[in-house]
Order: C-alpha cells, then sequence, then structure tokens
C-alpha cells in the first residue's frame, strides 16, 4: 500500500512539472535572470549604449547622500500615506452606504467601479484637464462658491500640486477598497446586528462592536495591497506634474526613472528599486501571510 | 425606528455623491471632446457643447498615430492575455488539487511574483529587451508583459478552481479519465466563468501598460495608445480636445468588456485572501 502512495505521489510531483514547465522556464528566463542581472548591475556604472564597470557599492553610496533621492522618498510616504488614508475613509463609506439595499443598487454598485476600471492613463489626463489652469473645471467651480478670487496654478505650487496627485490617486482608487469591504459587510448575518440594537447599542456602537471587528481583515487586505501601488506609482505623478515644482511631488519612481533613463544611468536607477525592496519585502510578506494564512488564524481564533 | 430612517436618507445622500464625485469627471472628459478649440478654453465653461462637432476626433485619427496605436494595443494586449491563460491555468489547477514536492514554495513564488511592483523591474526588463534585440518593436512588450500577467491570472484562477467540487474529478478518475483530460476537459469548462472575468482584467492591465512601454518603444508605428496620447502633449501645450477624444476611444473597449464581466471583476485583487 505504502509504496503504492508513494509511486502516486510521484506521479503527481511528475504531472505538475510537466505541466507547470512552460510557466516556469518562462518565469526563470524572463524574471529571474534579469533581476539577477539587475541587481548585480547596480554594483557597476552601467549607462545606457555604455559598458559596465564594477564600483562597488558607490551608487548605494551616492543615494544616500543625494538630497534629490532623499526628498523623493519623504514625497513618496507623503502621497502614499495621504492617498491611503483619503482610499480608506471613502471605500468604508461607500461600503456602509451599499450595504443599506435600495433599488438598483447593482447598477450603482457597476458605475461606482468605473474610475477603477478606466486605464490610468486616462484617468491621469483627465484630472490634468480638471485642475488645468486655463480652462479647467476645478477652478471655475472653486470661483463659483466663493472659495477663491483668483485662480489657482494648480501644478505651480507645492501644496496643490502635492493634492492634486492625491485626489487623482483617492479618485481612482477609493472603489476598489468600497467594494471589497462591501463584500465582507455582506457576509455578517443581520442576527449580529439585532442582537447589539436590543442591547441598546447606538449606530456608532454597532459599527465599532459589530461592523469593524468583522472587516478588519479585509481592509488591511486593502490597505497593503494598495499601498504596494501606491508606492510603486509612477505614470500619475509623472504625467500630472512630472515631479514638479521644484522637486515638490518627485516620488522615488519619478526619481528613478529621471536617473535611468534621463540621465541614463542605469545602475544607480536599479540601486533605487534595491534600496526599496525591503520595504516591499515587509509589505508582501505580511500580506502573503495574510493570504496564504487567513483562514487558519480565523479558525484558530473561533476555537 | 427613527435613527434607522435617518440612516437610510444620509446613506441614500452618500451614494448620490459618491456618484456625482465617480461620474461626472468622466461625463466632464465627454463633453469637452465634443466641443470646438475656442470653447474649450472659454472663461466660463459649458455644461454642454455649444457647438456639437466632431473636430477632435477627426484630427486625433486622420493626425495621429492614434488608430495605429490602439492597434498595437489590441494586438499586445491580446496575446499577452491568452499566452497568460494557456501557460498558467496548468499552475491554477495543479496548485488548486494536486499535492506534490515544493507545491507551497512554487504558491509563494507565484504570490510574491504577483505583488513585486513593476517599478521594481522595469530597468532590468529594459535591458533584456535591449540585448534580445526587440526594443522598440510590439515583441518586446509582448515578450515582458506576462511578467506581470502570469503570476496574476495563476493566482486569481486558483479559488475559482478550488471551489469546484471534487467528486466530479474523482468519478472521472474512477472511470478511467487521464489527469490532463481531467484538468481540460472536465475542470476548464466549469471554471469558465472565472477564467474568461480573469483573463479580461489580464487584458486590461496590458491595454493600459505605460511605464514599460514608455522605456522600450519610442518609433511611433511601434507606440500603443498610452504612449500616443501622452506624446500628443508638446511642453506646456495640451491639446486638450484631441486628448479627451482619445481617452474616450480608449476607455470604450474596457468599458465593453467590462460590462460583459460586471461584478466578478475587483473581487480580482484580494478574492484570494477572502475567499479561500
Amino acid at each position: 500500500m505504502e509504496t503504492r502512495a508513494g509511486s502516486r505521489a510521484g506521479r503527481n510531483t511528475k504531472f505538475a512539472y510537466l505541466v507547470n514547465a512552460p510557466l516556469i522556464i518562462y518565469m526563470l528566463c524572463v524574471l529571474a535572470v534579469p533581476m539577477i542581472w539587475g541587481i548585480s548591475l547596480s554594483f557597476t556604472n552601467k549607462t545606457i549604449g555604455g559598458g559596465a564597470d564594477f564600483i562597488g557599492l558607490k551608487n548605494y553610496i551616492t543615494l544616500l547622500q543625494d538630497k534629490e533621492y532623499l526628498n523623493s522618498l519623504l514625497n513618496t510616504v507623503k502621497f502614499t500615506f495621504f492617498s491611503i488614508v483619503g482610499k480608506l475613509i471613502f471605500g468604508v463609506l461607500m461600503a456602509l452606504a451599499l450595504n443599506v439595499k435600495f433599488r438598483g443598487r447593482n447598477i450603482v454598485r457597476a458605475l461606482l467601479l468605473i474610475p477603477w476600471t478606466l486605464p490610468n492613463i486616462v484617468a491621469v489626463l483627465n484630472w490634468r484637464w480638471i485642475f488645468s489652469a486655463t480652462g479647467g473645471i476645478a477652478n471655475y467651480l472653486l470661483r463659483s462658491l466663493h472659495l477663491i478670487d483668483q485662480d489657482l496654478i494648480w501644478f505651480g505650487s507645492a501644496g496643490l500640486a502635492m493634492t492634486a496627485i492625491i485626489v487623482a490617486n483617492v479618485w481612482r482608487g477609493t472603489p476598489f477598497f468600497g467594494i471589497s469591504i462591501l463584500g465582507k459587510l455582506q457576509t455578517i448575518p443581520t442576527d449580529y446586528y439585532e442582537a447589539a440594537a436590543m442591547d441598546g447599542a447606538n449606530i456608532f456602537q454597532r459599527f465599532w462592536y459589530v461592523t469593524l471587528p468583522e472587516i478588519k481583515d479585509v481592509i488591511l487586505l486593502s490597505m497593503l495591497m494598495s499601498t504596494i501601488w501606491t508606492i510603486n506609482e509612477f505614470e500619475s505623478v509623472w504625467l500630472l506634474t512630472g515631479g514638479g515644482p521644484n522637486g515638490s511631488t518627485e516620488v522615488m519612481n519619478v526619481f528613478s526613472y529621471k536617473t535611468a533613463m534621463t540621465s541614463m544611468q542605469l545602475g544607480k536607477g536599479i540601486a533605487v528599486s534595491v534600496l526599496a525592496m525591503p520595504v516591499f519585502m515587509v509589505l508582501i510578506h505580511i500580506l502573503s501571510g495574510k493570504m496564504l494564512g487567513g483562514e487558519e488564524t480565523k479558525r484558530r481564533k473561533k476555537a | 425606528m427613527r435613527t434607522n430612517k435617518k440612516v437610510t436618507v444620509l446613506s441614500r445622500l452618500f451614494i448620490a455623491l459618491c456618484l456625482i464625485v465617480s461620474l461626472a469627471p468622466i461625463y466632464w472628459m465627454l463633453n469637452t471632446s465634443f466641443k470646438g478649440q475656442s470653447e474649450i478654453y472659454s472663461r466660463i465653461p459649458t455644461l454642454f457643447p455649444q457647438e456639437f462637432t466632431l473636430e477632435s476626433y477627426e484630427t486625433l485619427v486622420t493626425g495621429t498615430a492614434f488608430l495605429s496605436g490602439l492597434k498595437n494595443s489590441l494586438l499586445v494586449a491580446f496575446v499577452v492575455s491568452a499566452f497568460s491563460l494557456l501557460v498558467a491555468y496548468p499552475a491554477a489547477y495543479t496548485l488548486a488539487r494536486i499535492k506534490f514536492k515544493g507545491r507551497q514554495f512554487f504558491s509563494r513564488t507565484i504570490l510574491f511574483t504577483y505583488l513585486l511592483p513593476t517599478s521594481a523591474l522595469y530597468i532590468p526588463l529594459y535591458i533584456f529587451v535591449a540585448k534580445v534585440g526587440l526594443t522598440d518593436n510590439i515583441l518586446g512588450l509582448m515578450l515582458i508583459y506576462p511578467t506581470f500577467t502570469l503570476p496574476y491570472v495563476s493566482w486569481i484562477l486558483i479559488p475559482h478552481i478550488a471551489s469546484i467540487p471534487k467528486d466530479i474529478e474523482e468519478a472521472a478518475t474512477v472511470d478511467g479519465c487521464s489527469r490532463l483530460r481531467i484538468m481540460y476537459q472536465i475542470i476548464f469548462p466549469l471554471a469558465l466563468p472565472g477564467i474568461i472575468s480573469t483573463t479580461i482584467f489580464a487584458f486590461a492591465m496590458c491595454w493600459g501598460e505605460y511605464l514599460y512601454a514608455l522605456v522600450n518603444v519610442t518609433k511611433t508605428s511601434m507606440q500603443t495608445f498610452p504612449l500616443v496620447i501622452a506624446g500628443l502633449i508638446f511642453g506646456d501645450m495640451y491639446p486638450w480636445g484631441q486628448l479627451m477624444a482619445g481617452a474616450i476611444l480608449a476607455c470604450i473597449p474596457i468599458l465593453i468588456i467590462y460590462m460583459f464581466a460586471s461584478g466578478s471583476l475587483v473581487g480580482g485583487a484580494t478574492d484570494g485572501g477572502v475567499k479561500m
């Protein structure tokens, strides 16, 4: 019996690797090899069209002393933090509001998802136009509401430019939070709320003691995922502000792009990505722990 | 009871606000695309085009490389999503159904590559594409886009396949079906709804991709539509009519397939964690 079971496991393993061979070969050749090669190039002075001489840790040392680089990290943190907070608040509210039954809810849900489904470049250009200093609707609306007397030059001042890229990011990312959280909300049994209402809990208490513990995990999951994407953001910032004015919105990837593609210093550009890897590793580690083991920990808690 | 009513009213109001904030920018894009040059820049913006014109669309289609951009994007997205399904389906199937040596490592690697941001890879992939001589060629994009679509498709399909009752497979095994036939002829059709929505999402990922395309392609005839649209901007000159017309046209394919797959799309990203 045992040998038969053993041979069956062997057959399974053989089958699995046979059908997965194309995937494994592709990932090795196009992902693993270029990545390892790339990391090794970060220890050289490789430029576009130029050779690569080994220079040790020089790229890393110059980066860590480079004010522009450190400033880009700070901008990334600012941009990511405010974007995530915005997406989280509006996403939770959207999910709660959609969890109340009403006619046409499915259509509304689909419509609210549209910003998330648009190609990023479309969303970005749309907001560039809305915030445009000449003919932009944002200035017109603020003027009509008498909030401003003179047109704002949105991409001309540090604070306003940062606001603009955060607004664009929150607009596109909120539905992801909203719909993910809604999915979880709909699985909460209504008797939980009835029981809480019987105990005299008001709406905020019901949210705090009944809803929040149930949606905590999906909130964390959405936040971690969105954090990875937001740190990773390039085109929305590049096309909205180009990193300006005066580097005030220059996030890490815009800096990396400028270093690698405009200044043609590939080795140094890769070093920027390598320095960010520990952060991604930690985020991915927590996230994959949640995604792979979430079910088990939940079961343990309940037992 | 009274608070309940208040909550209902408040939530309806909030939904209305959400709808306005979500859709008004899209309406504004549509509105701008149908206006003439002078009306676009008028001091007091008009809610409807006073003079409805297709001028912007005409210039975009006849005067720029937009159509060839759409064609290139379509080609790349189609080839890459089909290839991804073909190569990633076995991974999802084996991870959902078969116990094999190294399974845990395999699934962790797929999850890791799925979550790995593209920005960490764009320079190494740029060097790779140059080395194989495919710079300035959509074949180069077809070669590297699966680095993000393959892990995505594999990972997202796992719960779809895992949710299919095991008895079906056991019955087939007793009937003497081979593993390969079970995988393709029995499970594949049953997982089809999930497969379709996942493939569509992979298509959308390639359709709007900007960074890899920007870095690897400069020749106009090989550009995908995001590059063509962004390329219409000259310094501080933004031809808003054409830009908005291009944005609208680029949304249409996505909105059409989105309507077909509505509902199962977003799940996408967190499904793996929430449902498994």
